[in-house]
């Protein structure tokens, strides 16, 4: 039985490509959520799903991309973990990065030889949607040259990070809404020294909800794929992937 | 987006162009666009037997990483030892200078599911 599957009312009717999309009520453990997502992209690989917008928080963890380097950790990693982060290895590209509630991710699980995102290239297509969102919240944020992610004057708001295989990208982007920011400084974020972030809410005088972001996030990703949105809850996902067997 | 005719490619990005028993291999100008400013190049081991679509080696950029793979069965042959200290011709030379590794195909080189640069072209397009 394939679940059934929700199509956004305003999207009804309109002869154009769906993709998937899974918001995640509760913050994901990422040791759990990591091959969760190396699945789902081989399953887009090998065409048994079709693309995958997911939206989520993590429960709180430094992630270490493959650029990753000793010296990026300011405190060690077992004084981090008495703190109650988890430490984690992972396989995307760039340094290390701090997630926790409070931090918006967007995980494009896309085929990009065929996904508007990635036509100008996926490190501009997320950078623009996290640029937007800010903006409208009346954030002013901006690209730096040489320096990926999106910034402001305070800092970085949000950054960037995915891997690629098998013309599938999995990882991707992560906006600081409103987390604790002080584990960022237990790093050097994405190996940069001395470059500090910051958050919608440390931007703003009324701080929206992650609600509130996640929306008007989903409303610019939704124009740059000029694709309709199908709602599918975390279960039915997992549903999905389970009733077809991934190769590999 | 370039795409020069003179050689075979895969739907996962990779080019290889083929010259008698030797198949020179790399990525598209698709692959190092989506990769961007690549800082690491992990090359394979001269040597290796691979088969089609094995994963031969990863790429880095500064934000992104990407698993290539051999386009056809062969042994590779030699490397782009040009790379470990200039990574970012990937991204200036992609077709040229930015050649990943060379295979010594199995003879005759089984070619049947590669694409030609309109076929790889047009794969690109359809969006």
């Amino acid at each position: 039985m394939a679940p059934s599957l929700q199509k956004s009312e305003h999207a009804a009717a309109v002869d154009r490509p769906v993709y998937l999309q899974v918001i995640y009520p509760e913050p994901q453990p990422y040791r759990r959520f990591l091959p969760f997502m190396e699945r789902l992209a081989a399953a887009r690989a090998a065409d048994q799903v079709t693309d995958t917008i997911l939206l989520l928080e993590h429960e709180p963890v430094i992630t270490c991309g493959l650029k990753t380097r000793a010296e990026d950790f300011l405190l060690d990693p077992e004084e981090i973990r008495n703190r109650g982060i988890a430490v984690e290895r992972t396989s995307r590209g760039g340094g290390p990065t701090y997630h926790g509630p409070g931090q918006l991710i967007l995980y494009p699980i896309v085929r990009l030889s065929t996904s508007p995102l990635a036509r100008d290239g996926l490190l501009a297509a997320l950078e623009e949607i996290a640029r937007r969102t800010a903006a409208d919240f009346g954030i002013r944020a901006f690209r730096r040259p040489g320096m990926p992610g999106i910034w402001t004057e305070r800092g970085k708001l949000a950054a960037v990070g995915y891997r690629i295989r098998r013309d599938v990208s999995f990882h991707g982007l992560s906006f600081n809404v409103d987390c604790d920011l002080k584990p960022f400084s237990y790093i050097n974020p994405c190996g940069l020294a001395g470059e500090k972030v910051t958050s919608v809410a440390a931007e703003s005088a009324a701080p929206p909800s992650l609600e509130e972001v996640q929306h008007c996030m989903l409303a610019h990703l939704d124009s740059m794929l000029g694709r309709v949105p199908q709602s599918a809850t975390p279960a039915q996902l997992e549903e999905i992937l389970g009733r077809r067997p991934v190769n590999g | 987006m370039k795409v020069p005719a003179d050689r075979l490619y895969t739907k996962t990005h990779e080019w290889i162009r083929i010259e008698g028993d030797k198949g020179m291999v790399g990525i598209t100008d698709f692959a190092q666009d989506n990769l961007t400013d690549v800082t690491f190049v992990e090359l394979p081991e001269v040597g290796r037997r691979v088969q089609a679509r094995d994963q031969v080696c990863v790429i880095e950029s500064v934000k992104a990483a990407a698993d290539i793979y051999s386009p056809v069965a062969g042994t590779i042959s030699a490397v782009n030892t040009e790379l470990e200290s200039h990574p970012e011709l990937i991204n200036s030379d992609p077709y040229g200078k930015g050649w990943i590794f060379e295979l010594a195909l199995e003879q005759p080189a089984a070619t049947e599911g590669l694409l030609s640069a309109e076929e790889y072209g047009a794969l690109l397009t359809e969006k």
